[in-house]
């Protein structure tokens, strides 16, 4: 089943403000900084790369967990759907 | 061959000259050849290993990319081989003492020489990321022999990083390269900020704390004790720091950027952030090949942030092998544990409520974080440069000498005061218009500080001046 | 196509910055080393230095260029350690010369801390390439011919082996020298670094007030408690060197150095300087081997280069009263002893110059 870009960014938000803010109600831009914005660490990221094994079947290698490519929920859709 | 002395400037100078008339097709091979005559000016032993190091992992490798089965236990067989070496050189203690003896010749080992099992500790992590990377097919094995070995051998990098992935750092080697005016300019003013980290600074803060003061902290007044341990915080900084820019503007003088590894880390407002400006290239390797895969393995067995485990391991783990590379000592697992215990502690408020961004923090709390991050820092800096019992005795003194002593000179306090300023303020400018800020200055203006710093440098070269001071005994 | 171009793509303007910052450079040392020229500004300043880090040996050279500067008739130099430098007073010494019916001698004390023999032959080098004495006075004893080390002496023995201003002077170029000894910038540069240390600026201070313009040490060492042995652990040096006495080669090769400087223009008058009996007592074999295995060997290696040798102890016994501590006579003993010297060389030179 290909996943589109929507569903996508929509999974990876609600786990982000769940998961990694502790804040539902955050009004979270697809193309904010997450990381050099200070919201989550880049120690998170292990916690993405987990949760984008789980929910999508995608297996992101650790060197590609980084700020440079997965600094906003937009580039991380990207990451997602490049597989 | 130490990288502030004029022998290494005119070593520099012959190779740019031959390599700027060579064709692409030559320069790798030229570069090869000054790299190895480089680290032979240290020693040949060590030549040797990284000869074998090179061969050994090049052929791997090309193995490892090949191999249809039993590709993991491959895999495993290259890391020990270069944990091995590692190991090997982290305990041949003859080795080290030599190297360092050499890389100073007045031998009073700079706050560098604690960082190196000589280069070579750098050679395995970059050996390791390679094997890993390319079992994982994200970068392929070398086919350039010369490349390969230039990528460990290259003598920027060679003896103290910064650590380059071979899937950047072999395209790199493999295209035509430019040096132009502008390149010319921003690289010698990377030379120069570094010899003013590295002789200036980094010379003046080693001098202010004396290795007397560890071996006999209880005759110096708690105050100079705290003056002792910030002198010694900014020595290690701009020692290293002062390398990394020298090796980066002479890399870049050849035409290859190397990575940056210090963005002015003690004005860090968390650990998190002081490991993303402290040795970079060291931080993002063991985030890359020790954090996240711990960290993974955990989360797949149990996913909440908040699982103890998930909390501690890695961080403490990450750490304890970034302190086992430093140097295979109890006091140096001290010095990884307290970093580690730092950032677990850090992120227990995350757990909870939601995470408020640093730069989003009213002004005083950030303040506050940078200041006890770096007290923070500075503590933990104790057991990376002492023994355990002269970190001992160094806390108890610091904790028990209160009031001042009548003793107290002031001259050390003066002096780490006096020398806070230019360092903290080259810090900050950096910090805040980049790296290469002084570029952007009048002319005259940078003209002046450049004579200012000739002059300096030229006048702090002149290391028998360092001679201790006497106190005349009748005899 | 890319393989064709060169690496360097260098255009015109270039090096500029670095070109005005070399300007800049000469520019401002250039006026930095006039105004550090004019005699009314270097009045203000304390003395330009010779970079040794030897607080005493600095003021002393001071002390020598001034006075030799001030007193064109100097033809005398007194060389040795502390022991001399506090032992032999120039003015006792020249009045009872020309009381004894001498023709004027005129020294100067250039005692300097901690040397032995062969520091005292660099020392000999340095202030005979300034001046051109008729006499040398090399006051010596046991402490600066044996064998021993401590980290005090390694290190005074380093500075005379490396500063590179006395190995400039004694004929080898070293830039660091070349611009101590022509540059007065440089000379106050050196003095602002010696500024910066505590501990040697007031070393300095105390060598200073301790100093005669003629070089003798004028203020008793210690608090002039007379004779007292210091305590084994303080100075384990002291007793290495006399209780288990071995002349090392290196300091009697400066010996030798000295009285080699023996010519038809030059007298080289070698002094034992007399030491207390207390002090003598440690000396391996005790007082009676210390004629036998220190003073005799060294009156016949004396006598063999055709210098003068003349024995401190032979002036009579030096009361307790007379000594500052166990190894340094106080200024009633400096005078005793000068007395006396002036007395001898009198008798010994009378037929030669001065």
């Amino acid at each position: 089943m290909a996943l589109s870009r929507e569903d996508v960014k929509l999974q990876l938000r609600d786990f982000i403000l769940k998961e990694l803010l502790n804040n539902p109600s955050y009004p979270l831009q697809d193309d904010e900084a997450l990381i050099t914005g200070g919201l989550i660490d880049s120690f998170s990221l292990a916690q993405v790369g987990v949760f984008v094994e789980t929910a999508f079947n995608v297996y992101i290698p650790d060197t590609d967990l980084t700020v440079a490519n997965m600094d906003t929920l937009e580039q991380m859709a990207s990451r997602v759907l490049a597989g | 061959m130490s990288i502030t002395t004029l022998t290494f400037a005119g070593f520099v100078l012959l190779v740019l000259a031959v390599y700027y008339i060579l064709p692409h097709r030559f320069q790798n091979a030229w570069l090869l050849t000054a790299s190895y005559v480089f680290y032979l000016t240290f020693t040949w032993q060590f030549s040797a290993i990284l000869v074998v190091m090179t061969l050994v992992n090049y052929w791997l490798a090309r193995w490892l990319e090949q191999a249809e089965r039993r590709k993991k236990a491959l895999l495993w067989i290259g890391i020990g081989f270069n944990l091995a070496v590692l190991a090997f050189l982290k305990y041949a203690g003859y080795f080290v003492a030599q190297f360092t003896a050499r890389l100073n010749s007045s031998g009073e080992p700079g706050a560098l020489a604690i960082l190196l099992p000589v280069g070579l500790s750098f050679t395995v992590v970059q050996a390791i990321s390679y094997l890993v990377d390319v079992s994982r097919k994200q970068t392929q094995a070398s086919t350039r022999p010369v490349d390969f070995a230039l990528y460990f051998a290259y003598f920027p990098k060679l003896t103290s990083g910064p650590i380059e992935r071979a899937r950047t750092f072999l395209p790199l080697l493999a295209q035509p390269r430019r040096v132009d005016n502008r390149a010319i300019a921003e690289n010698f003013t990377r030379i120069v900020v570094g010899l003013v980290r590295k002789m200036i600074l980094a010379n003046a803060f080693t001098a202010l704390a004396p290795t007397s003061v560890l071996q006999d902290p209880s005759s110096s007044s708690p105050l100079a004790l705290m003056a002792w341990l910030v002198a010694y915080a900014f020595a290690i900084y701009n020692d290293f720091a002062g390398y990394t820019s020298i090796a980066r503007g002479v890399s870049g003088l050849i035409g290859i950027e190397l990575s940056p590894n210090f963005e002015a880390p003690y004005f860090s407002r968390n650990f998190t952030e002081f490991w993303n400006r402290w040795h970079i290239s060291l931080s993002n390797w063991l985030r890359d090949y020790i954090y996240l895969p711990i960290s993974r393995a955990l989360l797949r067995r149990n996913p909440s942030r908040g699982n103890i485990a998930n909390l501690i391991v890695p961080p403490i783990v990450t750490m304890l092998v970034s302190a086992l590379w430093h140097e295979a000592a109890l006091h140096m697992l001290i010095w990884g544990l307290l970093h580690g215990i730092y950032q677990v502690v850090e992120r227990i408020p995350s757990l909870r409520g939601p995470l408020i961004p640093v730069q989003k923090l009213p002004r005083w709390r950030q303040v506050a974080g940078a200041l006890v991050v770096f007290v923070l820092a500075a503590l933990a800096w104790l057991p990376f440069r002492a023994s355990l019992p002269e970190a001992g005795r160094f806390l108890a003194a610091l904790a028990t000498n209160w009031p001042l002593l009548p003793s107290t000179s002031w001259m050390g306090l003066a002096g780490v005061t006096a020398m806070l300023v230019p360092a903290l303020a080259l810090d900050a400018l950096q910090a805040h218009s980049g790296e290469l800020v002084f570029l952007r200055w009048p002319r005259l203006v940078q003209a002046g500080l450049l004579a200012g710093v000739i002059l300096a440098v030229f006048l702090v070269s002149q290391t028998y001046l360092n001679v201790p001071t006497f106190v005349y005994q009748g005899f | 196509m890319d393989e064709q171009r060169p690496t360097l793509q260098i255009t015109w303007p270039f090096g500029l910055t670095p070109a005005l910052a070399l300007l800049l450079l000469a520019t401002s040392l250039g006026l930095l080393e006039g105004l550090l020229r004019i005699p009314a500004l270097q009045a203000l300043l304390p003395p330009p230095s010779r970079g040794t880090g030897h607080a005493q040996f600095e003021v002393q050279y001071q002390n020598f260029i001034r006075y030799q500067r001030a007193h064109p008739e100097l033809n005398c130099i007194i060389m040795g350690s502390s022991q001399t430098w506090a032992g032999i007073d120039p003015e006792k010494l020249r009045a009872a010369y020309l009381e004894a019916g001498g023709q004027p001698l005129d020294c100067f004390n250039f005692g300097v801390q901690v040397i032995t023999s062969a520091e005292a032959a660099t020392l000999a080098e340095l202030a005979i390439r300034e001046t051109s004495p008729r006499v040398v006075i090399y006051g010596l004893s046991v402490r600066d011919l044996a064998e021993y080390e401590g980290s005090l002496i390694n290190r005074v023995s380093w500075v005379f082996q490396q500063n590179p201003w006395i190995r400039y002077r004694l004929g080898t170029f070293t830039l660091s020298g070349w611009l101590t000894e022509h540059s007065a910038a440089y000379g106050y540069y050196l003095t602002f670094r010696a500024r910066l240390s505590e501990a040697e600026w007031r070393t300095r201070q105390d060598a200073a007030a301790a100093t005669r313009e003629d070089g003798f040490r004028v203020v008793p060492f210690g608090n002039n408690v007379g004779p007292i042995l210091p305590d084994r652990a303080i100075l384990p040096e002291f007793y290495d060197a006399l209780g288990d006495y071995r002349p090392s080669p290196e300091r009697l090769a400066g010996l030798d150095q000295i009285l080699s400087l023996q010519n038809e223009n030059l007298r080289v008058i070698v002094i034992e300087v007399p030491l207390p009996d207390a002090t003598i007592a440690v000396f391996s074999g005790g007082k009676e081997a210390y004629p036998v295995l220190f003073s005799q060997p060294l009156r016949e290696r004396v006598a063999a280069s055709g210098a003068l040798y003349l024995n401190g102890m032979d002036a009579g016994p030096f009361p307790d009263e007379e000594w500052a501590d166990f190894d340094h006579l106080n200024t009633d003993g400096a005078s005793h002893l000068s007395r006396w010297l002036g007395e001898r060389l009198a008798e010994e030179l009378t037929d030669a110059a001065p």
